[in-house]
């Protein structure tokens, strides 16, 4: 009891110590050592100072000898130092001890930290004063009583619980706090214990403030003085609600356990570990009519039959001495006195371990088959005349398979006797190839308990062996062990014999065989061949000896054999059928592919005994397949080679195929998916908008005539594509077409093309520069012949006396020199004025399709689209046809001049032709090029005038020449976007036209 | 005609040239020969009592310049004034350049001629 309270002492929630009167600490409690980190040791005597703030010592000192002088009891406030070195504050209260005389003997401390005091409601209670604080902080309801039991005082948890006042708790036996099934047994441990002076331990259920009933463990404690006598009651109320409720699931459930066992339609008991029961279910004890306490221990003994008490009470010790499951057989007398047989089996149950705690036993009910056996017992001698007089060898066999008995016929027929069949030594009597599949068939309906049928030979008395059905079935017992197999062995000796005869009967399915469009092979087991069909000898026109040596005589393809005949082995060995390819020569040297396949005929025992084969001829296939695969590899290798590839694109998915040529012109890894988005970022960004128009034209079901498209690759070069697109519709809307790679072409031409005009450049200014040298030449020379005889003239007039004869010689000499001058003009006039102009009537729309034709090389130089719309039914005029296609060549290539500045545009030129007012045709070539630049539409035509660094001007001056010599105009305009549109109108109406005029004239006219 | 008058050689493939070149040089007090080519001068033997020739550039056959680098080649240094058709300031610094003593275009003035013969012939 002293420790109890010790315990609580050290539980308090505060420091708690007694001094001797000098001071000196004798007990603190375990929050004070925990607080202070000093051991009891330490804490003894007057080492407890160091704790004390030293500025609080001395008037904690001054307090306490205040305290001893007079009879009040007051508090102190001081700052403690925790084990961390930390003060904190505690208020400190002292009570005095007494000793017998009613001396203070002791002193005894509390001390509570401030920080976490609750505040107290003031009670008037002496001495409990310093237990009040204690036992308030206590977070469980507690009660204070009096040596006689009346309430004295009781905690804040308690009031908190139960929701009441302290007067009103102080009757509460009568105010129904506690649960009135437990009322009685509360009060009467409580009475006992106080008149005993005993603690006490009681569970009840108190009434919470809320209307529940929880379930508490009361635990009074008496608090005694030194004497022994008690001075007051202290009682725990501990929640065990949750424990109770745990408690109360679990009985259930045990109840529960207890139904199942009682139910279970057998004999269920259990013993201790030393064999004595303990327990019966309700189904023993009603069989048996007993109750429990008649057969615990070994009282059930009296329920065996006396018979079968000894063999029972072995087999148990037994059981027990190995300490495993065990069963045995014994009657046992029913509540009538009737015995029924039951199957006792009993099963230790182990702890942790590994130590039998305790035995388990189920009795099972075998009456039913105990009466069945007997009565087969009884019938067993007829049965077994019955059986020896089967004409068939019958047996029977444990469960284990050992064969207990054979009939007299099995003797009759091995001529051995009984005692050498028994057993597994029957087995002596099959033929020695039959054992091993026998056996296997025996042993596998033994583990599975089921029927099983073999084939296999028994020798018979005269040593010859005759074709059996071995035949096993098994007879179980109600919890479905076989108590037995039986069997049967039938003479089929004969059936084996029609067997053969048809085997025989193969000759007429040979014919059949003969007859199908194929050749088929037969091979043993061993994969040697033995048989072929009249096609197979036929394709060989060998022997079947000289056919059976496939594999050394050289009718295999010698690049085939090896795969042949590893492939043919292996399948032989593995029993799978096979399939493979092979070419086998003809007898006319020729070799042809086949397609072999082979599969193996089971007998009933699973083995192989032949293997079918057979071979068809897919030479022609082959021959297609290789020749598909050979266009295949030309197709390939000729766009290859002519850097060309092909695609498909199915519009409804977007799927687009790329052959492997594309692939590489496009540098996308072979075999890589292509998609729009890949295409896109190769396709180089000024063509991208030409790309979308193609693929819209696709889209809205047009093909796509040849065009030119750059890719832009991830290195910076540019490839040039000539794509063709064609749009097919069977069933879907596919465009096929064909890419070739035209860089190196197009690379050339531009630099030719770009030679081609520098050539042309310098030919003109070097052929100018001749021309002039060459009039200068012609002119300067008869110029030079006048200067010289004018000269010589005036000198002759001039001498003394004058030289007249010389002098008009001289001058005669100068006309004729002038007059040569004169032809010299008249030679060069003629030269320019060769061609005469030649007027006809002119298709315009036709003269402009020619030169569109003429162009299209400038044209897709610059990369510039050409739009042609050419107005139906337009009216010819009259005209020189070439001076005009040189005007429209002119306004063409002036057009495609101003596109080559033109990037991330579109490039086009549209050329129009239109009927315009009073029947004059008109026209014009307008292009998104760099237009006219503000400058004034009409300087272009001015002779000289250019736009262009190269110095072209002189072709728009000429080009205007040449119209207004056709009676028409040719004008400038500005476009509305970018660009410039260049009109040319003639009148259709001049039928008698003459055409004064030729090219070279208005330069000329400029200089007359 | 002097017998002490210089001697011009004029070798021209223009018949106007020589017609009226030689009329003019006797106005001016030359002795006056007169080739149709560079060839028929060499034949002539002229060379040694030639003391001007007068060039045409561009000849049929052996060209002005051509003939005056043989002369130089055999040691016959005669001053030459070259006459052209052909106005071309490069071959006129490239003659003049390989020791001619002038070049006129055709057509050029009596002054011309006079003031060139005076430099090649300085004694008269």
């Amino acid at each position: 009891m002293k420790m109890d309270l010790g315990r609580v002492l050290y539980a308090l929630p505060g420091l708690v110590w007694t001094a001797l009167r000098d001071g000196r600490i004798d007990f603190v409690n375990r929050q004070w050592a925990e607080y202070t980190g000093l051991g009891l040791d330490e804490a003894h005597g007057s080492e407890w100072k160091s704790i004390v703030h030293p500025d609080d010592l001395p008037t904690l000192i001054e307090w306490w000898q205040s305290m001893s002088e007079t009879a009040d009891l007051t508090e102190l406030e001081v700052r403690l130092r925790r084990f961390d070195g930390v003060h904190r504050r505690f208020l400190v209260r002292c009570s005095r001890l007494f000793d017998d005389q009613g001396q203070v003997e002791r002193w005894c401390g509390l001390g509570t930290e401030l920080e976490t005091l609750q505040p107290l409601a003031e009670g008037p209670l002496e001495q409990a004063t310093t237990f009040q604080h204690i036992v308030d902080s206590i977070p469980i309801p507690v009660a204070v009583t009096s040596p006689t039991g009346a309430v004295e005082w009781l905690n804040q948890p308690t009031l908190d619980y139960f929701g009441k006042t302290l007067e009103d708790l102080k009757g509460w036996k009568a105010s129904g706090v506690v649960h009135p099934d437990d009322l009685e047994r509360t009060i009467a441990a409580q009475t006992d214990a106080h008149l005993q002076g005993n603690s006490y331990d009681v569970e009840s259920r108190h009434l919470r403030a809320d209307g529940v009933y929880r379930w508490h463990n009361v635990l009074g404690l008496p608090l005694r003085n030194a004497r022994g006598d008690i001075l007051r009651w202290f009682h725990l109320l501990i929640d065990i609600d949750d424990r109770k409720r745990a408690e109360e699931s679990l009985r259930k459930s045990e109840n529960n356990l207890q139904t199942i066992i009682d139910t279970i339609p057998a004999l269920v008991w259990s013993a201790k570990t030393d064999g004595t029961a303990e327990f019966f279910n309700r189904h023993y004890l009603e069989y048996v009519g007993l109750g429990l306490e008649k057969v615990r221990d070994s009282g059930w003994i009296a329920a065996v039959h006396p018979n079968d008490v000894e063999a029972l009470r072995s087999a148990w010790a037994a059981t027990m001495a190995a300490a495993r499951r065990g069963e045995c057989e014994a009657r046992l007398q029913r509540f009538d006195g009737s015995y029924r047989w039951f199957l006792c089996r009993m099963e230790p149950l182990f702890d942790e371990s590994g130590n039998i705690v305790k035995w388990y036993g189920v009795n099972t009910d075998i009456e039913a088959q105990k009466r069945a056996e007997a009565a087969s017992r009884a019938n067993e001698v007829d049965v077994r005349n019955i059986i020896d007089s089967i004409p068939a060898l019958a047996w029977s066999a444990q469960p284990d398979g050992w064969v207990d008995f054979v009939n007299q016929h099995s003797l009759n027929f091995t001529g051995l006797p009984l005692e050498e069949l028994l057993g597994w030594r029957w087995v002596a009597a099959v033929h020695p190839d039959d054992i091993e599949g026998l056996a296997k068939v025996w042993r596998e309906g033994i583990d599975a308990g089921l029927p099983q049928e073999a084939e296999g030979r028994l020798r018979r008395h005269d040593g010859t062996y005759r074709w059996f059905l071995f035949r096993s079935s098994s007879v179980r017992d109600k919890n479905w062990n076989v108590v037995k197999f039986y069997g049967f062995i039938t003479d089929i000796e004969d059936r084996k014999g029609i067997e053969q005869a048809l085997a025989a009967s193969e000759v007429e399915a040979r014919l059949a065989v003969d007859s199908i469009d194929g050749m088929i092979c037969l091979f043993t087991p061993e994969g040697v061949l033995n048989g072929g069909n009249r096609r197979l000898l036929e394709y060989f026109k060998l022997p079947l000896e000289e056919v059976m040596k496939w594999a050394t005589n050289g009718i295999t393809h010698p690049d085939d054999l090896q795969h042949c005949s590893e492939s043919f082995m292996a399948s032989v060995a593995s029993g799978e059928p096979y399939d493979f390819e092979t070419r086998f020569r003809r007898f006319d040297g020729v070799f042809r592919w086949f397609q072999i396949r082979g599969l193996p005929l089971f007998n009933s025992q699973g083995e192989i005994i032949r293997w079918y084969g057979l071979l068809t001829d897919i030479d022609d296939r082959k021959h297609a397949e290789e020749k598909l695969k050979h266009s295949q590899m030309l197709l390939a290798e000729g766009q290859r080679m002519s850097l060309s590839g092909t695609f498909s694109w199915l519009l409804e998915s977007d799927e687009l195929t790329f052959s492997e040529e594309l692939h590489r012109i496009f540098g996308f890894d072979a075999g890589a998916r292509v998609t729009f988005e890949a295409i896109q970022s190769r396709v180089h960004r000024e063509d991208l908008p030409l790309l979308a128009g193609k693929m819209a034209e696709v889209r809205s079901g047009g093909d796509n005539p040849e065009y030119e498209i750059r890719l832009c690759m991830p290195d910076g070069t540019i490839k040039y594509l000539k794509v063709i697109g064609r749009l097919i519709k069977n069933g879907r809307s596919e465009c096929i077409g064909a890419v070739q790679d035209v860089t190196p072409k197009r690379l050339a031409e531009q630099a030719r093309d770009e030679l081609r005009s520098e050539l042309a450049h310098v030919t003109r200014v070097t052929s100018l520069g001749a021309m002039a040298a060459s009039i200068a030449h012609e002119v300067n020379q008869p110029l030079s012949g006048i200067v010289t005889n004018a000269s010589t003239s005036l000198r002759m007039l001039a001498a003394n006396p004058p030289n007249l004869e010389g002098a008009r010689e001289t001058a005669r000499r100068t006309i004729r020199d002038g007059n040569r001058a004169a032809d010299v003009i008249t030679r060069l006039r003629a030269l320019f004025d060769r061609r005469v102009p030649q007027v006809e009537q002119v298709d315009l729309n036709e003269a402009a399709r020619e030169v569109v034709a003429l162009c299209w090389n400038d044209l897709q130089r610059v990369r510039a689209s050409l739009r042609t719309e050419l107005a139906e039914g337009l009216p010819l005029v009259s005209g020189d046809r070439v001076q005009l296609q040189q005007v429209v060549m002119n306004l063409l290539r002036n057009s495609a001049d101003a596109l080559a500045g033109i990037d991330n545009a579109p490039r086009y030129i549209v050329l129009t032709t239109t009927v315009g007012e009073e029947g004059a045709v008109r026209l014009s070539v307008s292009d998104s090029g760099i237009g006219l630049r503000d400058v004034d539409p009409d300087r272009v035509f001015d002779a000289f005038y250019s736009t262009k660094g190269d110095g072209m001007g002189i072709g728009l001056s000429v080009s205007r020449a040449i119209i207004e010599s056709h009676g028409g105009k040719l004008w400038a305009e500005a476009t509305g976007g970018p660009g410039a549109i260049f009109t040319l109108s003639i009148p259709t109406m001049i039928g008698d036209l003459s055409i004064p005029f030729d090219a070279a004239r208005p330069t000329s006219k400029a200089l007359r | 005609m002097n017998i002490n008058s210089p001697l011009v050689s004029i070798v021209d493939d223009d018949d106007s040239v020589r017609e009226s070149l030689p009329d003019l040089l006797r106005e001016l007090g030359y002795g006056v020969e007169a080739f149709s080519s560079a060839e028929s001068f060499l034949a002539s033997g002229s060379e040694i009592r030639t003391n001007c020739l007068i060039l045409d550039v561009a000849m049929p056959g052996m060209t002005g310049p051509e003939l005056l680098r043989n002369l130089y080649n055999k040691g016959e240094k005669i001053p030459a004034i070259f006459i052209t058709a052909h106005r071309d300031e490069n071959v006129r610094r490239r003659l003049m350049t390989d020791g001619a003593v002038a070049c006129l275009y055709k057509p050029f003035s009596d002054a011309a001629l006079q003031m060139a013969l005076a430099k090649a012939i300085p004694s008269v």
